[in-house]
């Protein structure tokens, strides 16, 4: 009698441990931006008519009126993007997702940016600093893990605005194409009261690319040169 | 030829994104490319640009070296196929560019051909 109660139990705690019972897509894998017309893809806005508040507007008109929008954003100055940017990028470059029971793992090789999403019911550390990329917490709505962020961290130079109130939702989800391949969609509802008046609408839309060898990505070589050269020059 | 047209999708898609350009290609006249034959100098095989420096005999006769300052990310560059060891100091190239408009002797490196005809 004791047996089958054992052997149950056990299996009811490995399923719940590993999760992934739970789980109803795999979103692992090496997935690269997709260019494919058969998904549409929404990047974060960058500027432009946008429905900013007061404050919003006056810190674009602020940024516009002292700096050059294109010569003068914040990534080309090696700072990384962040979210929710980073789920809907123009640039080839990948992202790897590793997918546990209690967790999701994002690698982006962009900017060398580091993602973990938490699975809601499985302990987690306490969301304390705000990022670039947040706090991310996710739980799973049949085959959509459906994920709420918050503590990303202001920024108020360059055409993406953020402030520490912003939060946003996001569904991600795996689809096939009529090509056979997978596609890793994230739709995002990005809300920031401080900065605009009405929600952002933001599609991020990935093909499966296992063959991808995940690269470094540093940027901050050249800066430093840079850097090198100006005290040089200094110096004469 | 694969490889080219390749390169040349993804090279259209960042010309419109910039995004991992450490700066807007406006500073570039893209309108112009200029093919340099010369043997490669120096080379930084790195993100977000590489930067090359090729060694090349000018109408005169003479040794001059040509800079391109920047150019397509080195992790781009290996997914299209190019390795570092492919360009090494002493390699036999065409680099073609596209001047700075600021200085015309610097360039944007829109194309590297090997001695073996593969193009990147």
């Amino acid at each position: 009698m004791k047996l089958p109660i054992v052997v149950t139990a056990t299996v009811l705690l490995l399923s719940g441990y590993c999760g992934m019972a739970r789980a109803q897509a795999d979103l692992s894998g090496m997935w690269m931006p997709d260019r494919s017309p058969e998904f549409e893809r929404m990047p974060f806005p960058r500027g432009g008519n946008l429905p900013y508040t007061e404050y919003g507007r006056q810190l674009q008109d602020a940024f516009l009126a002292e700096f050059d929008p294109q010569e003068d954003q914040p990534a080309f100055f090696c700072v990384q993007p962040g979210m929710p940017m980073s789920m809907s990028p123009a640039a080839p470059f990948p992202l790897e997702v590793i997918q546990r029971g209690h967790d999701v793992t994002m690698f982006f090789e962009a900017w060398s940016q580091y993602r973990k999403i938490y699975i809601e019911g499985f302990d987690r550390p306490e969301a304390i600093l705000h990022t670039r990329m947040g706090y991310s917490v996710g739980h799973w709505e049949g085959e959509t893990l459906v994920v709420e962020v918050t503590h990303l961290a202001e920024r108020t130079m360059g055409r993406e605005l953020v402030s520490e109130e912003a939060t946003f939702t996001e569904r991600l989800h795996v689809e096939t194409g009529k090509d056979g391949k997978r596609r890793l969609i994230s739709d995002i509802v990005y809300t920031d009261p401080v900065i605009y008046t009405q929600p952002i609408n933001v599609r991020g839309v990935w093909v499966e690319s296992p063959d991808t060898m995940m690269m470094e990505y540093s940027c901050s070589d050249a800066l430093y040169d840079q850097h090198i050269e100006r005290v040089r020059q200094g110096r004469q | 030829m694969k490889t080219k047209i390749i390169f040349g999708l993804v090279f259209s898609v960042l010309l419109v994104s910039r995004v991992w350009a450490h700066h807007s290609f406006a500073i570039y006249d893209f309108e112009t490319q200029i093919p340099f034959d010369g043997v490669v100098e120096s080379v930084k095989f790195r993100n977000p640009h590489i930067a090359l420096s090729l060694r090349i005999v000018d109408e005169t006769g003479a040794e001059k070296i040509i800079e391109f300052v920047e150019g397509a990310p080195a992790n781009m560059l290996v997914r299209s196929g190019l390795k570092p060891d492919m360009i090494k100091p002493g390699t036999h190239i065409v680099a073609t560019g596209s001047p700075l408009i600021e200085d015309t002797s610097k360039f944007f490196l829109r194309t590297i051909r090997l001695d073996s005809g593969e193009e990147f």
